[in-house]
């Protein structure tokens, strides 16, 4: 999709046009449902979080400024949502935890077994590597070392200054490099 | 042996959203049911507003109602009756002018009979001089 397709449907949109919105939100929805997973490390928590990313776009695009990059704008808002998400499960673990049969019985449920197989191991990963990570350095992480974001990019995105997400982001490669470390011994 | 690039180059690789259409799909009929509810809302706001206005409207004319009523009946009925307290009032304002009446006439009729006395002085002084 080309910027001035992209610009034409964001205006439609702003005009309160829901299939110029269904059309951007199949433009997005990879990015959107890629970062969630990255983060959220579950594969319906990443669904969910889809949802709600879209229904804030749509709720708030009347003040989202053409100058600005679109893909910048979704990830913000992506980002905000998860770590709130994140932090939440922090401090309440007992109602995001499902039980193990269930995540199994939704495997099982799946249409489609190699894709979840590919999903559950790639949340396996991120979840072993990442999982003493605070939100804020699975997210400098994520968004520095997975989906290889500029700097600049990534402070738009996080509001953080270029020092901290620095500091996040040896924290979070320094840990990960000591899982490595430990695998390999 | 793994190392930090190969890991990160493992986690690169893209999680599968499974049936992206009917996600597409839900959230479109959700923001559908939630336009529908807004502009519901919209028009009870609006109505509700207007409510309030007319529930100010009706409260300051029983406002307006109870404090200014009474005190026309209270100028009406004090003009029919007269009470000893007015009554002293009035009878003080009577003599006050009486007395000031009085005390002009008195300064006029003391000024003529100043003036007809200087005049029968004057008479008396010309009569005195044509005899010298």
């Amino acid at each position: 999709m080309t910027q001035f397709q992209m610009r034409e449907l964001i205006v439609r949109c702003k005009q309160g046009d829901t299939k110029a919105f269904g059309t951007l939100m199949a433009e997005f929805q990879p990015l959107v449902f890629r970062l969630a997973f990255r983060l959220l490390c579950d594969d319906n928590g990443a669904k969910d979080m889809v949802q709600e990313v879209f229904i804030k776009v749509w709720l708030q695009i009347n003040k989202y400024n053409l100058q600005y990059s679109f893909s910048t704008w979704i990830y913000t808002i992506t980002s905000h949502l998860c770590c709130d998400k994140l932090r939440r499960m922090k401090h309440f673990p007992e109602s995001f935890q499902l039980p193990d049969v269930f995540s199994e019985m939704d495997m099982a449920s799946s249409e489609n077994p190699e894709t979840s197989l590919i999903n559950h191991e790639l949340k396996e990963m991120i979840l072993y590597f990442t999982n003493g990570l605070s939100p804020k350095q699975k997210l400098v992480f994520t968004l520095s070392d997975i989906e290889e974001l500029e700097v600049d990019e990534i402070i738009k995105i996080t509001g953080l200054s270029a020092g901290k997400i620095k500091s996040n982001l040896y924290l979070a490669r320094k840990q990960i490099r000591d899982k490595i470390n430990a695998i390999n011994i | 042996m793994t190392s930090y690039q190969t890991l990160t180059e493992r986690l690169k690789k893209n999680p599968v959203l499974e049936q992206p259409e009917q996600l597409t799909q839900t959230v479109i009929e959700r923001i559908e049911r939630m336009e529908a509810n807004r502009l519901k809302h919209k028009v009870m706001y609006i109505a509700g507003w207007f409510s309030a206005v007319a529930a100010a409207l009706l409260f300051g004319l029983l406002i307006l109602e109870t404090l200014q009523l009474p005190e026309n009946y209270r100028m009406k009925t004090e003009k029919v009756v007269i009470t000893p307290v007015t009554f002293d009032v009035y009878r003080e304002r009577a003599a006050q002018n009486i007395t000031g009446k009085r005390n002009i006439v008195t300064a006029i009729i003391k000024d003529k009979l100043e003036t007809n006395r200087r005049k029968d002085l004057y008479i008396k002084l010309i009569k005195q001089n044509k005899t010298l």
